[in-house]
């Protein structure tokens, strides 16, 4: 991981977090589905960073966005325990011959197999704990429950196609 | 001591994430925290300049709806003026010159909404007016069309409010016709209802009645206007009816509000701080 990975995942942060607050707040399909495209960042962070750093970067990202919305501590929570579970995911989904020094979380290096198994269930678990939490109590469960999914299928289609725009084209690497 | 320390060390990593998330859920507990109205709220400066600016390029897109609704107002306010009865042959009495502004119970102040939702189980906006204005948390802000909320936090020029859309927010109402009280309250889901609860079952209601603040309260005039009854049911064994009601405020397209500032609410309260203890 160089330098100017880093600088575009700063960028990434602060672009995805922008769009997050001021447009895809307001879009909600069908009633049920929003999308919180802010998570892909911390999902890109390289595999190189320890569990708290992840921690503190989910709590400090997610409670930006909680300003945003006017939740304190809803996003917050749901980010940090989505960073708690990333490493243990990560090495429940080690390939073959392990994690290369400095692999990049990506489609290109990891394959989109890879990809979809370590998205899916993080992107769920994040959207259950923010729904529920919003809710506050379990009383409309499947609603709550239907909300979470629909907007995890959201979620995770924006993520891929943005992922699937940032893939270097073959060949046209110099 | 030592295998205290590598015991810490050794669970650094859930220590982090047990001490986040402790964090975290006793901002969701307490939403009145001195953090979360000190900082993480849209009326903070930071979040409330990107609302505003994306606001005002999204602005553009609603002129057209905010003309017809500000028409809408007037012709309202023009009607009302034609239609005040006489007052008396005292032309004095008449005079706009001669109209005291020292006795106004409330000043109004116009906002720009910035942020607004509508479909979250617990929904806020955010308008461009702060303390520097002379908002304070507690005051009621109305729409052109009918109540919309109650300023929650303001920050020196902008302002955070609890929606009408908000389930632990109650308003106590009226029936207009019959001054029936009841109280009004949003129970998530669909942004143009809510339910009128405790009206019990011995008065006469109607299909389309209109629902107004009772001033029983000082966030909110009395007689403004609320919503209208849309359907009611009362099953055999309940002592209150189940009041749909449809609400006047139109929360998605809701582009400017004015808060209501009671100026004799301190006395209003402050009297009734001191006589009710009596009664105990």
């Amino acid at each position: 991981m160089n330098r100017s990975n880093y600088i575009s995942l700063a960028a990434a942060f602060i672009i995805l977090g922008l769009l997050q607050v001021t447009v895809l707040k307001n879009l909600i399909l069908g009633n049920y589905s929003s999308c919180f495209i802010y998570i892909l960042p911390l999902l890109l962070i390289p595999l190189e960073v320890s569990a708290i750093a992840l921690m503190a970067t989910g709590f400090l990202y997610g409670i930006s966005i909680d300003t945003f919305y006017d939740t304190p501590g809803i996003h917050a929570a749901s980010a940090v325990l989505v960073m708690y579970l990333r490493p243990g995911l990560i090495r429940l989904l080690t390939p073959g011959g392990g994690y290369d020094a400095g692999t990049q979380i990506s489609a290109a290096e990891l394959g989109w197999g890879w990809v979809l198994s370590y998205f899916i269930p993080l992107i769920f678990i994040h959207h259950v704990a923010l729904f529920f939490i919003e809710a506050g109590n379990l009383g409309m469960f499947w609603v709550t429950l239907g909300k979470a999914t629909m907007s995890s299928i959201f979620t995770l289609v924006v993520s891929l196609i943005i992922l699937y725009i940032r893939m270097p084209q073959k060949g046209s690497r110099l | 001591m030592y295998s205290l320390f590598q015991f810490l060390y050794r669970n650094r990593a859930f220590l982090t994430f047990l001490f986040l998330e402790v964090i975290s859920f006793w901002l969701v507990l307490n939403d009145r925290s001195y953090l979360g109205a000190k900082f993480f709220n849209s009326s903070n400066r930071l979040a409330a300049n990107v609302l505003s600016v994306s606001s005002n390029v999204s602005d553009y897109f609603s002129l057209g709806k905010v003309n017809a609704q500000l028409a809408e107002e007037n012709r309202q306010l023009h009607e009302m003026l034609l239609n005040q009865p006489p007052k008396g042959i005292d032309p004095i009495r008449i005079d706009s010159v001669s109209i005291d502004s020292s006795n106004y119970i409330y000043e109004m102040l116009a906002a720009k909404v910035i942020n607004n939702s509508t479909r979250r189980v617990n929904n806020y906006l955010t308008i461009n007016k702060g303390s520097d204005d002379g908002i304070v948390p507690g005051m009621g802000v109305v729409g052109p069309q009918g109540i919309v909320g109650k300023v929650k936090y303001s920050s020196k020029h902008f302002s955070s409010v609890i929606s009408l859309l908000h389930t632990e927010f109650l308003i106590s109402t009226a029936v207009k016709r019959n001054q029936v009280y009841g109280t009004l309250r949003w129970t998530s889901g669909d942004a143009l209802y809510a339910d009128l609860q405790y009206v019990p079952r011995h008065v006469n209601l109607q299909v389309g009645d209109t629902i107004v603040t009772s001033g029983f309260n000082t966030i909110f005039p009395e007689g403004y206007q609320a919503g209208t009854i849309s359907e009611f049911t009362i099953s055999d064994d309940a002592t209150f009816y189940t009041v749909k009601v449809k609400l006047a405020t139109d929360f998605y397209s809701l582009r400017y509000v004015y808060v209501v500032k009671n100026l004799l609410a301190e006395e209003k309260d402050s009297l009734e701080q001191v006589t009710i203890p009596d009664y105990e």
